[in-house]
């Protein structure tokens, strides 16, 4: 298929998030009526930016290829000699109101996105005090608060590791504990709480394994940047403290 | 109390604060007098700053009052402060918020299904902003995480509550008198 030949799309291809986006601009640019879309030209359509995507070496994602399958499904069925036995028929409405249903509902989320950007361009000139204060500043009322390294947080942990070992040598635990719960936890009590000592939250675990899941998932949330560890002197208490920054400049993506 | 008293203290509270200080919190520091009457003597200041000719403004955010700068004097304010314009939501990241912010608590698996596409990324992104929270798990198969919106969510756009977003009804609407106009006014199919 040759690009630009009579057909719509040029050269810039908007960035098409997933199968509904795409179908849902061919529908725009169509001015197509969603509640009536005639499956044979749409599919052909589609199929088109398909290609085209491909020979732009985009990766194409599985749910483009499910909804190719899906409109291929509904356009043989046209194809079959008329009327079809009811049960094709049935199985015909329902992909197709499921269809319609489906892109009507991402289309109201889209003016929702636009509406939200809208609110958004309003607000992004308007300042106050909170966006002022540097967004890695320590919170106020501390005295001195030194960011801890990764050592301070091994060292405080090693601290409790013995504790516990003293404590329960024998005591095996039956629970098992993911890094993700974990961290959940930590977030949850972090909304309520504001923040956490370190010393106090490895006390009230209950085993070894425990706190060494903690451990792990106090690291992956400073390096996912959900979480800042703070002390308020050099091999002092860490405290654990909710994140502040809200994406002043080039953080946008995280970790990786 | 005085009224102009009344107002002047709130001015203070306001001036200071770094975050929206609601209307409890302000009756909790003017104690032994009258909600009503703070009320009334906070609004007034909203229409003393709002209407003259000032740098600020008092606006209703988030559940409460706050004190920021009038947008037309963003310029002066980058150049001073050295501040970045301020990050924008990317588009997916904004479509994921409005359906949280519609139909939470809401589940990954649930966001995915209305975007026809995989959602985990945009989720951990938007959880790093704090522009939503987890609320718990569903207590259906395999427990997904329930999502859901948060203060900051209410600040960043500027809204002063959920309900001050426009109704999925009225989305509806639109949707449909769009679709209307189409087929009053066909233009020729390509």
């Amino acid at each position: 298929m040759e690009q630009g030949a009579g057909t719509e799309f040029k050269v810039k291809l908007p960035a098409f998030e997933g199968a509904l986006d795409l179908l849902l601009h061919i529908i725009h640019t169509q001015q197509i009526d969603i509640y009536d879309i005639p499956i044979a030209s749409i599919t052909q359509q589609y199929l088109d930016h398909l290609n085209l995507m491909k020979e732009l070496n985009l990766d194409i994602a599985s749910e483009f290829l499910l909804m190719a399958a899906t409109l291929i499904y509904l356009k043989s069925k046209m194809l079959l000699p008329q009327p079809l036995p009811e049960v094709e028929m049935e199985e015909y409405d329902r992909l197709r109101t499921e269809l319609t249903t489906q892109l009507l509902e991402h289309q109201k989320f889209q003016r929702g996105a636009r509406m939200l950007r809208e609110k958004e361009e309003e607000c992004s000139t308007l300042w106050s005090r909170a966006e002022l204060a540097s967004p890695e500043a320590p919170p106020e009322g501390e005295k001195v608060l030194l960011e801890a390294t990764v050592f301070d947080i091994i060292a405080s942990f090693h601290k409790v590791w013995q504790i516990k070992k003293e404590e329960k040598p024998l005591y095996m635990s039956p629970d098992r504990y993911t890094i993700e719960e974990k961290m959940e936890e930590i977030i949850e009590r972090l909304h309520q709480e504001e923040r956490l000592e370190f010393l106090q939250l490895a006390r009230e675990l209950r085993s070894r394994e425990e706190l060494m899941v903690t451990f792990l998932a106090l690291l992956e949330m400073v390096r996912q940047q959900l979480i800042l560890l703070y002390q308020t002197r050099r091999f002092g208490e860490i405290l654990i403290l909710p994140y502040i920054k809200q994406g002043a400049k080039g953080d946008g993506k995280g970790g990786d | 109390m005085e009224k102009g008293e009344i107002k002047a203290i709130i001015e203070a509270l306001l001036y200071l604060s770094s975050e929206p200080i609601s209307l409890e919190q302000i009756a909790k520091a003017i104690d032994k007098v009258e909600k009503r009457r703070i009320k009334e003597a906070l609004h007034e200041l909203i229409t003393d700053y709002n209407g003259d000719n000032r740098g600020v403004r008092v606006v209703e955010v988030a559940g409460g009052f706050q004190i920021t700068t009038r947008s037309q004097y963003n310029r002066w304010i980058k150049k001073h402060f050295a501040l970045s314009s301020k990050t924008k939501l990317t588009i997916p990241a904004l479509e994921t918020l409005a359906i949280i912010a519609y139909r939470q608590p809401i589940t990954n698996p649930e966001i995915s299904a209305i975007r026809g596409v995989d959602s985990t990324s945009v989720l951990k992104t938007l959880l790093e902003k704090r522009l939503i929270r987890i609320k718990g798990r569903k207590k259906v198969v395999g427990r997904p995480l329930i999502y859901g919106t948060s203060r900051e969510f209410l600040m960043h756009f500027g809204l002063k509550n959920l309900s001050e977003l426009p109704t999925l009804e009225e989305f509806e609407q639109i949707v449909t008198s769009d679709d209307k106009r189409e087929e009053k006014n066909p233009k020729v199919r390509g």
